[in-house]
């Protein structure tokens, strides 16, 4: 009989050893075991690098920003790439490198909001909804049904002009966005959870619904959540630029990528198309590291995919 | 299945008649004094009383609704704040241009994603499907805008390419129209043409693995033609649903992409409306968005149906 959560080739010739005495229980064995999965995923691994690279850059973005990004020097305007700028400088003079790096900032900041609160929303809505069913459950269901069937960016546009954009704005609409497609995902979880076995147990001992909720379907849902909340980064990163790109999404002084994209700069990239290159390229790479990361977190965390 | 196009028809009313509440509470419950801002901000009015007049905020809120809706079924949906013009009209004049731009980048989303996806499901974890997968991924994290914005920097410099200035109407010159649309098209279409590739190479890899293919191989069928005799047509039922669900992006896209390249359609309208808050013509919008939507989810679930003919004996 093989250990539970143990692969039957692995448990065999050790059947008659307690599992607490397998290789796998020790600790490098446990290392060894969460790593195994992603030796084989290269491109996984480098997802991760690329978002902990910018989460650092994010971070630290005041150490390694080499120049003030809130200064206006028409002195060194629109130069191009140096080893005093290396990424040029942009129409007021500012160095596009610190920019680019403070961009992570925002980006981050939006993103990790969004997701922040897209998650507790959704967590709220598909998991209660999800455990008591009922018509509360149908209601919530048909306004997600309502609400996805709408182009969510002309909806965002819409709020964020009536309301005034800025960074709280953006990181409160894209959380509010995602929440809905979101709880579809974690009710399906739910729904699936409720079926086990130990949940019926803990309602026999006297559990409340509280306490199952919280300590017996929660933790055996968080792989979908952890691979939701992944992808949603990435969806969030690139939403936050197109807003900020449309003049509806981060406003000055908060530095984002997508507003150096936009608006009164690109006049100047046919002079200097540097300005235009690297804030995309920025953007580009952290929404690939999110998907990238995502994905492979998705084909180690779902064990019936981890086959494909 | 007429009976089942009228039992759907019959579920979508419901979201219609929300859709218009929620189009109608968007302009009207958010925060910050709307007409303040209109008369003072950007002088659609000379007074604020004359503003409330104009937009009918001075009549009950539920006659407001009902004047509104009774508006939009005979075609009325109000006129612009900015040009004074008739909202249909315009919505006339600009519709055309998203629908061509939106229905092209569907198409080479189609034909590009799906026979991508078969090949790399079909010759799965050989070089050919990692290549696709990781172009994929990689196209799925590229913002069309910055493309754009790339082609049209680059573009002029390397090839001389600069996206036409006005429209040129399909009916006065088909080739440069198409000329025109397809640049924009293929840039809006990267996404989608890696989102149809993946869906469509995950529903033919569940496909593979049921057992008439593998009855189908086992008795000597060539491979080609297992493929797209046998499992073409079921992996291919749910991507008819997802494309249908894309619909939404596209349109979003299309608001970005238009402005970029200059087209008159109804995302750079949107945009101009949203930007400057054109209140009649957010609302006017948001509807027509709305239904749209609604009724491209129809179309789909009517071919579905037509597809699969299981789905009308269902429920």
């Amino acid at each position: 009989m093989p250990v539970t959560g143990m692969p039957a080739s692995e448990a065999q010739g050790e059947l008659l050893v307690p599992p607490r005495m397998d290789a796998g229980a020790t600790r490098a064995g446990r290392l060894r075991r969460a790593i195994r999965p992603w030796t084989h995923k290269p491109l996984a691994v480098a997802g991760g690098a690329i978002v902990l690279a910018i989460v650092g850059v994010a971070v630290f973005a005041d150490l390694i920003a080499p120049y003030a990004v809130d200064t206006v020097n028409p002195i060194d305007r629109l130069q191009g790439p140096s080893l005093r700028h290396l990424m040029g400088t942009d129409s007021l003079g500012r160095d596009s490198f610190s920019l680019v790096v403070h961009g992570a900032r925002t980006s981050i900041y939006v993103g990790f909001g969004a997701v922040a609160i897209s998650t507790a929303g959704a967590l709220i809505i598909g998991v209660v909804g999800g455990y008591y069913g009922g018509w509360l459950d149908t209601v919530a269901q048909r306004l997600v049904d309502m609400w996805m069937s709408f182009p969510w960016l002309v909806i965002i546009l819409t709020i964020a002009a009536i309301a005034g954009p800025g960074l709280t704005t953006v990181t409160l609409l894209l959380g509010f966005a995602y929440t809905f497609p979101n709880s579809r995902v974690v009710r399906a979880a739910t729904l699936a959870t409720k079926q086990n076995l130990y949940v019926d147990a803990a309602k026999v001992i006297g559990a409340g619904d509280v306490r199952i909720m919280l300590f017996h379907i929660l933790p055996n849902i968080t792989a979908p959540v952890i691979i939701l909340a992944t992808l949603g980064l990435g969806n969030a990163i690139l939403a936050e630029a197109s807003l900020s790109f449309l003049g509806l999404g981060v406003t000055p002084p908060d530095v984002s990528w997508g507003t150096m994209l936009s608006g009164g700069s690109r006049q100047y990239f046919f002079r200097s198309p540097w300005l235009a290159f690297w804030p995309g390229l920025a953007l580009s790479l952290a929404v690939f590291g999110f998907n990238m990361l995502g994905d492979g977190l998705r084909d180690v965390l779902d064990p019936r995919l981890r086959s494909r | 299945m007429l009976s089942y196009v009228v039992r759907r028809l019959a579920l979508a009313l419901p979201t219609l008649i929300g859709v218009t509440f929620i189009v109608f509470a968007l302009v009207r419950f958010l925060p910050g004094d709307a007409v303040d801002i209109l008369v003072e901000d950007y002088r659609y009015a000379p007074t604020k009383e004359a503003m409330r007049e104009d937009l009918g905020l001075d009549k009950p809120i539920y006659e407001q609704y009902l004047s509104w809706l009774g508006g939009v079924a005979r075609g009325d949906f109000g006129s612009s704040l900015i040009t004074k013009r008739d909202g249909f009209a315009e919505l006339r004049r600009t519709f055309p241009v998203s629908f061509e731009l939106g229905l092209m980048t569907l198409a080479f989303a189609v034909v590009a994603g799906i026979p991508i996806g078969i090949i790399s499901a079909a010759r799965q974890n050989t070089a050919r499907d990692y290549v696709s997968r990781c172009l994929a991924i990689l196209a799925l994290s590229l913002p069309s805008f910055w493309l754009a914005t790339l082609l049209i920097v680059f573009g002029s410099r390397w090839w001389g390419y600069s996206p036409p200035p006005v429209l040129i109407h399909f009916t006065d010159d088909p080739v440069a129209n198409l000329k025109q649309f397809a640049v924009p098209a293929a840039i809006l279409s990267c996404f989608y043409v890696a989102s149809i590739m993946r869906m469509t190479r995950s529903m033919m890899l569940e496909v593979l693995q049921q057992d008439y293919v593998r009855t189908a191989l086992a008795k000597g069928l060539r491979e080609r033609v297992v493929v797209t005799r046998h499992c073409l047509k079921n992996a291919l039922m749910p991507v008819v649903t997802f494309i249908g669900l894309l619909v939404p992006g596209v349109l979003s896209g299309a608001v970005i992409i238009e402005s970029i390249f200059g087209l008159p359609g109804m995302g750079r309208f949107i945009l101009n409306a949203v930007s400057q808050r054109d209140y009649p013509m957010i609302q006017m919008l948001n509807l027509v968005i709305a239904l749209i939507v609604v009724f491209t989810n129809l179309a789909v679930d009517v071919a579905y149906a037509y597809l699969d003919p299981r789905i009308k004996f269902q429920n």
